[in-house]
């Protein structure tokens, strides 16, 4: 449990699968919800091929979008180090699956793009709900786009963020299939996160006291967490009964 | 004097209609680049679907072919694809008849420990589920569920419940508890109020839940 191996997996689960993962899904969410909903797009009617289009990645089963993008991110075949060289920005095909220096992007990448469409359709459904005379009134009286974020959209949105912020960690820091598909903890064991460690010391290693006692870890950050959801939606979803 | 004091707002203006064309522009233009990125990939394996393995990373050229399809359907998969869907079908069905009762339950009568009940089907969703794989495994094992729909089902609907009773009670808050009183009052049994009043109303509601949950059905295993 003390070995600087668990160490690494620590680090890997929490910061990179789960803090990095989860803060890029809400920003690019974000962004995305503003732009589906935005006045360029209302003025030429896309907002339903737009709404359409974006279901498409969730539909896709993790399974097939990540054997699609391990095509994609190919050194040999796939299409990014394609446009890359073709375009001339690098030279050298990228190892994007096979380098300490992008396995990480390259995943987290991955991941945003299977589970995006849930967190900015939540945004979406927020902002509709939000009534564009608030947004009409504050620009009449001289406000500038980044104080009308700042005021009216940012605390609108606060209640969605937080419940999707909360619910993505759990999904995240709990999630086998991402991580054990894309590279399968590898190389080495570059990648290996609490998840697939409960999976390889129990199966693979025949370990099971160890792979229990990091479950029991995970368990254990999970439920700090769960405390928090429990609060913000006991609040929210319960409040007349309790 | 006169035409000077006009020409400069007409200019301003002219100048700000052609900053806002060039923004809208650029916004159109980003949309097409996110929408490329988003349906790509799942484009790719659906024309992938059509190609000869020999022609399958060719730029141009690629050889149309239904040959992969008619091997798939030979080698009983579309037996798979019952199996799957017959599958989805009950645990979906079993774990909405579930979620919609305990949804109901939760938002509506008032009981001893009810707090502690729902915050432990709430933690629920937090669980890392990977950790119940090896007593899973073990317990199956003794009961003589591995490699049975029985088991998957018991699984799958097991993990699939919280969510969904989060989400239905989000949608029972919405529906008018005066609803339920009348009801009530009229003689209706307290079955008879969900499965024929509220049920009926938290129906877009119930859909969407159940699509949720057979979708992350198809990433389940």
């Amino acid at each position: 449990m003390t070995s600087p191996d668990f160490g690494r997996v620590l680090w890997n689960t929490v910061i990179w699968l789960t803090a990095v993962g989860v803060t890029v899904r809400l920003i690019a969410g974000l962004g995305l919800a503003f732009l589906l909903t935005s006045r360029t797009i209302r003025k030429y009617r896309l907002e339903t091929i737009g709404r359409v289009l974006l279901l498409v990645p969730w539909a896709t089963p993790p399974i097939v979008a990540i054997l699609i993008w391990r095509w994609m991110l190919d050194t040999r075949v796939g299409i990014i180090n394609g446009l890359l060289t073709g375009l001339g920005i690098v030279d050298q095909p990228i190892p994007f699956l096979a380098s300490a220096a992008w396995i990480w992007p390259a995943l987290i990448t991955i991941i945003t793009w299977n589970t995006l469409p849930l967190v900015t359709l939540t945004f979406v459904a927020s902002l509709q709900s939000l009534p564009s005379e608030l947004v009409e009134a504050a620009e009449i009286d001289g406000a500038t786009r980044l104080q009308v974020m700042r005021y009216i959209y940012i605390p609108h949105l606060k209640p969605a963020i937080i419940v999707m912020g909360l619910m993505s960690t759990f999904w995240t820091f709990n999630n086998f299939v991402y991580v054990w598909l894309t590279t399968g903890a590898g190389p080495g064991l570059y990648t290996n996160v609490m998840a697939t460690e409960v999976y390889i010391k129990a199966f693979i290693d025949g370990r099971l006291g160890y792979s229990s006692a990091v479950g029991v870890v995970m368990a254990a950050i999970m439920a700090a967490f769960g405390l928090i959801y429990l609060r913000v939606i006991a609040q929210r979803e319960l409040r007349e009964s309790f | 004097m006169a035409v000077i004091t006009a020409a400069v707002p007409v200019a301003a203006a002219g100048r700000r209609r052609w900053r806002n064309l060039l923004g809208e522009c650029a916004l159109l233009f980003l949309a097409f680049v996110v929408m490329l990125v988003l349906v790509y990939p799942t484009a790719w394996i659906f024309i992938a679907s059509f190609r000869t393995p020999e022609t399958m990373f060719a730029v141009g050229g690629w050889v149309f072919t239904l040959t992969n399809y008619t091997h798939l359907l030979g080698s009983g998969f579309a037996r798979a694809i019952f199996n799957s869907l017959s599958l989805c079908a009950a645990s979906v069905g079993l774990s909405t008849v579930i979620a919609v009762s305990a949804a109901y339950v939760f938002s509506r009568l008032r009981f001893r420990g009810k707090r502690s009940l729902f915050a432990a089907v709430m933690l629920g969703q937090t669980f890392p589920w990977i950790i119940l794989v090896t007593p899973l495994f073990i317990l199956f094992a003794r009961l003589g569920l591995l490699n049975d729909y029985l088991g998957m089902i018991f699984v799958y609907v097991s993990v699939s419940i919280p969510f969904s009773i989060y989400l239905l009670v989000g949608y029972l808050e919405a529906v008018p508890r005066s609803l339920d009183e009348a009801a009530i009052l009229d003689g209706c049994s307290l079955f008879q109020v969900l499965w024929r009043i509220v049920f009926p109303i938290m129906l877009p509601g119930v859909v969407a839940t159940a699509t949720y949950a057979f979708l992350s059905w198809s990433g389940a295993t």
